[in-house]
């Protein structure tokens, strides 16, 4: 055998042992096998026949290249039904990984939002507990105020003070030229409950986290103190951005380790054996 | 399928030579000659078919002893032969060809 025979030959084996890869151990070994006498057949032949090397070199790789998309469409033929078993058998752990992911992703988003938008009742509760200790203590319902803010373009927080008949005393807060709206409902809640913390919606488009906290002394009545929820309200939408690429990504990567880790077991399951 | 029927037919032929089964490279060549064709069929060709042709009950196999490939020092051979089921397939195809376009020879058509 000449060297150029020997080549084409051993190109013919790699090749066969390229697309048979990962295929089970029978059907591998068997391709494999039966294009190596394959080979040895054709290069005794050219042999017996006194052919010229170069001929006999092109006629395998001839071969070869002929059949090649026939060899890559019998390998999608019989790895096929071992991929579709594999999925199969590891289909139910893949939809309990999703349920877990899943699972996992609420309780994220869950547990950073709630503690989020509670970061947002802190100033809110620091003002309305002073304000409140304040006005107990006799102070002017005007002197507990920070500085007049207009709600609409200020995020800074503000303070709106009530008398017990739920009439506004004063406000560091305006919407439009004029105080905002509370729906009495909630100062009555507070009346009989004591402190509520509340998200409020002053007009269309903001939000603010507001506490309401109840004062005595000579002349009871109720503190509100707010702040706008505009920083976190966009914090939590990238948030729930970032927690939803997480999961996708999650979800993605599960389904390929799913799908194409090998099998552990070489178990021929091709018909043909 | 004219690459199964070519496979079929010279399975059948060498077979009725004397010899107890064919092996793939036996195959190629058979076709070859039969068939006037100055290229041997490509592996991947010969070897798909020849694994549907069996998948289909058409052909049966197995490995050859290793006794003689140890003597002849080369590889064992994978040794296929035609079933009845095979052999009936050829001589239904063989009759639907006279019936329709009838022509001399075996029609063979190697990929």
């Amino acid at each position: 055998m000449t060297w150029l025979q020997a080549a084409s030959a051993r190109v013919v084996a790699c090749w066969t042992r390229l697309y048979t890869a990962g295929l089970p151990a029978p059907i591998r070994d068997r391709r494999r096998e039966e294009i190596g006498a394959d080979v040895h057949g054709q290069l005794d032949e050219a042999r017996s026949r006194r052919e010229r090397p170069a001929m006999t070199a092109a006629a395998v790789m001839s071969r070869l290249v002929r059949g090649a998309w026939h060899d890559l469409s019998w390998r999608h033929e019989v790895s096929r039904p071992v991929s579709v078993a594999r999925w199969q058998a590891r289909r139910g752990w893949w939809v309990t990984g999703v349920l877990l992911i899943t699972v996992a992703a609420c309780m994220a988003w869950l547990s950073y939002g709630l503690s989020l938008r509670n970061g947002g009742d802190r100033q809110p509760l620091r003002l309305a507990a002073a304000a409140a200790g304040h006005l107990a203590s006799g102070s002017p319902p005007g002197s507990v105020l920070p500085p007049v803010i207009n709600v609409a373009s200020n995020s800074a927080p503000f303070v709106i003070v009530f008398d017990a008949r739920h009439h506004v005393l004063a406000s560091s807060g305006h919407l439009n030229g004029r105080t905002p709206g509370l729906s009495s409902g909630v100062l009555a809640w507070v009346a009989a409950h004591g402190q509520d913390r509340i998200t409020w919606q002053p007009g269309p488009g903001l939000r603010e986290a507001a506490v309401i906290e109840p004062y005595g002394g000579l002349h009871p009545g109720f503190v509100l103190a707010a702040q706008s929820l505009q920083g976190i309200s966009g914090q939590q939408r990238s948030l729930i951005r970032s927690i939803a690429y997480l999961w996708l990504a999650a979800l993605a990567v599960s389904y390929l380790i799913a799908r194409l880790l090998p099998a552990r077991t070489t178990r021929p399951r091709h018909p043909i054996l | 399928m004219p690459i199964e029927q070519a496979i079929l037919a010279c399975g059948i032929e060498l077979t009725a030579a004397g010899e107890p089964g064919f092996y793939g490279f036996a195959m190629a060549r058979q076709i070859r000659d039969a068939s006037a064709a100055r290229q041997l069929t490509a592996h991947g060709t010969l070897y798909k078919a020849l694994a549907r042709l069996e998948q289909a009950g058409l052909l049966t196999s197995s490995w050859e002893d290793p006794g003689p490939a140890e003597a002849e020092r080369r590889p064992r051979r994978r040794l296929y032969q035609v079933t009845p089921g095979g052999e009936q397939a050829v001589l239904s195809s063989a009759g639907q060809r006279a019936s329709t376009a009838p022509r001399p020879g075996l029609g063979l058509a190697p990929a």
